[in-house]
């Protein structure tokens, strides 16, 4: 080959050389120059993590300014996601030895991280409380390996802290991390795996609400931060925050701390002063006569809050306790709770007699023991000749039940709907109320009818079983004629007694009014609604909307909602009649009334009003003639009422010595009685 | 038989030594000394002491410019005459590693074979051995490359050794081989028409073949997952799995030389490197780091003296005494072209996926040693290129 084809060749070479080094150049330009922002976005992503950082939540006061829920600061050990699983492995080993907590092994941690669907999200391993011991040692330990235990991030986070420990426990609920359910029902409030979320009570009502379009609630508002990481999500470098966070609003209650205190400490002495074993429960309210605030609120066995956000919760002591049936501590007795008023009804009946025109104060009746009119139901006690204050005074069954016979269901039903016994109260900030029963021929005929169509349908489906198997064991045409005869008999006499039933259980019999008139029956009422009704009678017929909340406002303390008092309804009843009613609840207080020991070191100037009422339970499984709830109602001064009373202790058998004992501390505490006590006790 | 002239000799030389090409020197020193630099930059973020790649490439480098002298003392001419044996020499190099016990097998692949402290990668010598003895075998058949008939032998000369090299499995250096063989080819005088058409047929029978296995499920020799590797360049993200699939390499090298920018993120500042998100990236994907940390100037300038040193090779070979030298040239030239191409284009997402190293730059003892040694021989063509009167 010659020289020149050489050249030629070479050439050749050189030219094919320059277009693969120029296709190069090409691309390189098209990626460093013309596309480079969108690769720089793509190794962004790699390294740069945006965290979001907890608002701290709102607090809850009380009216006098006592913080009940507040956020203490606490440190959460996390795995940033994202980790190799043979780190993984490593990791979860290392961080079992350092943390030493039986319930953070490493199989724990590996399936969190597992279970944990978002990317770039840290997931919590474990809370870490500042003042508890042996706190700083593990951060000092994590601090030490930090280079071992790559992901492994500790941040400083507020927790839900209430400081009054079980004070207020049901009125305030708790949080926990939010549920599945709830963060798709709540998909667009951005929340996200790990947040708290508030689980009942306020807590739950005030977690973050739409009011007149802006939202506002305990919540707050996330912030941001970014920090760099690196291929094993260990983080290289801690950008910082780029948007703080807001912290939630801040809620005042109308609660009063010293008399919710007082409420709780007395329903606590008074349970434990009971001898019946089933004896664990109580529920009370407290209301403002002049505006429907809750003063106090409190239910039986306690709710602690902590224990849901401080991780005790696991410790099987306390989870049996709160899992526990017999005692169910997370159940509102006050509010979720429906009890008979017993004798407590009675100022409804003295009112419903009054405005019927058809007794007047001065009518007497003659209790012999017992009414006269069938099933004869019992008085406690035989009272002889009694009158309307009396009756009060003394609680007579006698003479309430003629009293409501006298003035008839309609007129009984009508005035406690007017005190709105049975109407759902709907207060802001409570949940689960149950609005309980008020007793009426409709309320009968309804249910009744229901319950005789369904006894009736079972017996007809047992009888067709019967004859079924009658015809299949027939073995002539004549044996089966007469099976078929019988069947059609006792079919025709199903109807009959189904007509009687019906005519028994739905139509309204005078013994239901005999029994609603003396708070037995099918009455059943919450606490607050009886409350409601005491305050009402009190305060001259107004009947205000109970409620919680006083204001709302901002983290700056800018208020950015007041809750005004809301007048529901001014009932029909006439004043004279509440007052003459009124002044026979006050008998119940003076000596021969039924609760006149519990208030007879009072001041004179401090009258109180009050009834006293032992319920029969109505429960399954309970004996009717020593099971009795104790019940007590009263509004207190008598002569310019102020603070309504109602309470409840489950199986207290008397509301004088039970609840009235409630009613009796809550009373000093309010009027300053106990610190009377407490000076005269400091100068002996 | 050795020339009497020995390093002393080269350098006492004067004549000689204006026949040393500064520029291919220069250039090479470039090369030499940028690749220290960001190899220093990449090392950092895989072993706590930074010096300890850097330290082994720098003394492999040495080793290296001592063998080069070494080689430019050997009269290339010499090689002709042993040729039988340096082919043997190369089966045996390549038998070696298949041997149990003697090769290593890293990576699924036992392309290695341990030699005291050491660890060599036959296939790297080999490549120049393949480049001596055929530019020798084609020397003898100038004038008979016109026909297909006449190419057959030199298939069957490279034959037995890519044989060799796919059983370890090397596919990348098996596709040196194969641009070795049609750069030469093209240089010793193959007819062109004939040349394009092999290569065109062999890459359009490979394309064919991978588009009727992934259309119809025609059989392939190759594992799926290969396959993929080798196809995921043209969609990175093609898998579905949001770029952690098997285009992960391919994105986070393309977001590393992407976010280099014009100017790069500097020395010792690019993220994907420094955090380790881009794999293997003082060896394979080195290219990837000076992308990064030296950006798009950075980067034309090193192909530039990548072009350079290559342009200054052809010359070389333009002006070489013999055929014999022309053609280990242009060998050597289309090996190193191949691997730049093919690394590079790795690294910006324009080739497949096949680890072979960047000349001269990439982290490794055997292809800085072998590197150099072929440079050495095109500077020994060059110093040998007139004859010199004594």
């Amino acid at each position: 080959m010659d020289k020149k084809e050489t050249q030629k060749r070479l050439k050749i070479f050189v030219f094919l050389l320059s277009i693969a080094f120029i296709a190069l150049g090409i691309r390189l330009f098209y990626l460093q120059v013309v596309m480079a922002n969108q690769w720089e976005l793509v190794s962004e992503n790699n390294t740069l993590r945006t965290l979001s950082v907890d608002a701290r939540r709102g607090d809850i006061i009380t009216s006098d300014k006592k913080v009940l829920a507040t956020s203490k600061p606490v440190f959460t050990v996390s795995i940033m996601a994202g980790i190799s699983d043979e780190e993984l492995d490593y990791v979860a080993g290392s961080l079992e030895d350092i943390l030493q907590d039986e319930s953070v092994t490493a199989e724990v941690i590996k399936e969190k991280i597992d279970s944990h669907s978002r990317r770039f999200e840290p997931v919590e391993i474990k809370k870490l409380i500042p003042d508890e011991p042996g706190t700083w040692e593990i951060i000092t330990k994590i601090e030490e390996r930090r280079r071992d235990l790559p992901g492994v991030v500790i941040n400083e986070k507020p927790m839900r802290n209430y400081p009054e420990e079980q004070l207020s426990g049901h009125i305030l609920g708790f949080v926990t991390q939010i549920t599945q359910g709830q963060l798709e029902a709540r998909k667009e409030d951005n929340y996200r795996l790990n947040d708290k979320f508030g689980q009942s009570g306020i807590e739950q009502a005030f977690e973050l609400l739409n009011l007149e379009g802006t939202k506002v609630g305990l919540r707050g508002k996330k912030g941001l931060y970014q920090v760099e990481v690196d291929v094993h999500s260990r983080i290289v470098k801690d950008s910082g925050i780029i948007l703080p966070a807001t912290p939630g609003d801040n809620l005042e209650l109308t609660i009063d701390y010293d008399l919710q205190k007082a409420m709780e400490q007395s329903m606590n002495e008074v349970i434990s002063g009971l001898d019946n074993p089933k004896a664990n429960a109580a529920g009370a309210v407290l209301l403002d006569v002049k505006n429907g605030d809750i003063l106090a609120l409190a239910s039986a066995p306690y709710v602690n809050p902590n224990d849901f956000v401080d991780g005790s919760f696991n410790d099987s002591i306390v989870k049996n306790y709160y899992n526990n049936s017999d005692l169910a501590p997370g159940f509102n007795r006050a509010v979720q709770g429906v009890y008979p008023p017993g004798s407590t009804f009675k100022p409804i009946t003295a009112m419903a007699a009054l405005a019927s025109g058809r007794v007047d104060t001065s009518d007497t009746i003659v209790c012999k023991g017992a009414y006269w009119r069938p099933p004869y139901i019992k008085c406690w006690d035989v009272h002889g000749t009694v009158d309307f204050y009396k009756a009060l005074a003394i609680s007579c069954n006698t003479y309430f039940q003629d009293a409501g016979y006298k003035a008839g269901i309609d007129e009984i039903d009508w005035v406690a709907k007017d005190f709105g016994l049975g109407q759902p109260l709907d207060v802001l900030g409570i949940s689960g109320e149950n609005k309980g029963i008020l007793p009426t021929p409709q309320w009968k005929s309804n249910l009744g009818s229901i319950l005789v169509d369904r006894e009736f349908e079972r017996k007809k489906q047992n009888l067709e079983k019967e004859y079924a198997t009658k015809l299949a064991e027939a073995r002539t045409f004549e044996e089966r004629e007469v099976v078929l005869a019988q069947k059609e008999r006792d079919l025709r006499i199903l109807e009959t007694d189904k007509k009687i039933q019906y005519n028994f259980n739905t139509t309204w019999q005078d013994f239901d009014t005999f029994n609603t008139s003396i708070g037995q029956g099918s009455n059943s009422y919450s606490m607050l609604q009886m409350a409601n009704y005491v305050a009402t009678l009190a305060n001259g017929g107004k009947r205000w909307q109970p409620h919680l909340i006083k204001r709302i406002t901002d983290p700056e303390g800018n208020v950015i909602k007041t809750y005004e008092p809301e007048l529901i309804n001014q009932v029909g009843v006439s004043q004279e009649i509440m007052t003459e009613t009124r002044k026979g609840m006050v008998g119940v207080t003076s000596p021969g009334g039924t609760a006149y020991s519990v208030f007879k070191d009072f001041p004179a100037d401090i009258k109180v009003g009050a009834k006293t009422g032992t319920a029969q339970t109505g429960r399954r499984g309970d004996n009717p003639d020593e099971d009795f709830h104790g019940v007590f109602i009263a509004f207190a001064p008598a002569d310019d009422p102020q603070i309504a009373f109602a309470g409840i202790v489950e199986y207290g058998e008397h509301g004088g010595s039970t609840a009235g004992q409630i009613a009796r501390a809550v009373f000093r505490e309010y009027f300053g009685l106990n610190e009377k006590v407490d000076s005269i006790a400091l100068y002996k | 038989m050795i020339t009497g002239l020995g390093l002393w000799g080269i350098i006492m030389n004067v004549k000689r030594l204006k026949n040393l090409d500064f520029v291919i020197l220069s250039s090479l020193v470039v090369i030499l000394v940028m690749s220290l630099f960001v190899l220093s930059s990449a090392s950092a973020s895989i072993v706590s002491d930074s010096a300890y790649f850097v330290t082994r490439q720098a003394m492999w480098i040495f080793i290296g410019l001592v063998a080069m002298v070494v080689t430019i003392s050997i009269n290339y001419t010499q090689f002709a005459r042993h040729n039988r044996l340096l082919y043997v020499l190369n089966l045996l190099l390549l038998v070696s590693v298949l041997i149990p016990g003697v090769g290593t097998e890293v990576n699924g692949a036992t392309s290695w074979i341990r030699l005291g402290p050491f660890s060599l990668q036959p296939v790297e010598f080999s490549k120049i051995l393949m480049i001596i003895t055929f530019a020798n075998f084609l020397v003898a058949k100038q004038g008979q490359l016109n026909t297909f008939k006449g190419l057959i032998p030199c298939f069957l000369y490279f034959a037995l050794p890519l044989l060799l090299i796919l059983k370890q499995p090397d596919l990348g250096s098996s596709l040196v081989f194969i641009a070795i063989l049609f750069g030469m080819l093209l240089v010793a005088g193959a007819r062109l028409g004939l040349l394009a058409g092999i290569a065109s047929a062999g890459l359009g029978g490979a394309i064919s073949a991978v588009v009727l296995h992934l259309k119809f499920g025609m059989p392939l020799p190759i594992k799926q997952y290969q396959l993929m590797r080798l196809l995921v360049f043209l969609n990175p993200y093609a898998d579905g799995k949001g770029g952690r699939g098997a285009g992960y390499n391919v994105i986070q090298s393309l977001a590393a030389v992407g976010s280099g920018n014009f100017w790069g993120q500097g020395l010792g500042k690019g993220s994907q490197v420094q955090l380790n998100f881009l794999p293997e990236h003082h060896t394979d994907f080195i290219f990837s780091v000076v992308g990064e940390e030296l950006g798009f100037i950075g980067s034309i300038f090193l192909l530039s003296m990548y072009f350079l040193l290559l342009y200054r090779c052809i010359k070389i070979a333009l002006n070489s005494k013999d055929m014999f030298g022309s053609l280990i040239v242009i060998g050597i030239v289309s090996m190193f072209t191949y691997h730049i191409i093919q690394n590079v284009g790795m690294a910006i997402g324009m080739m497949p996926i096949t680890g072979i190293p960047l000349p001269m730059f990439s982290y490794g003892g055997s292809s800085m040693l072998a590197n150099l040694i072929a440079i050495g021989l095109v500077l020994n063509v060059n110093f040998r290129r007139k004859k010199i009167m004594f």
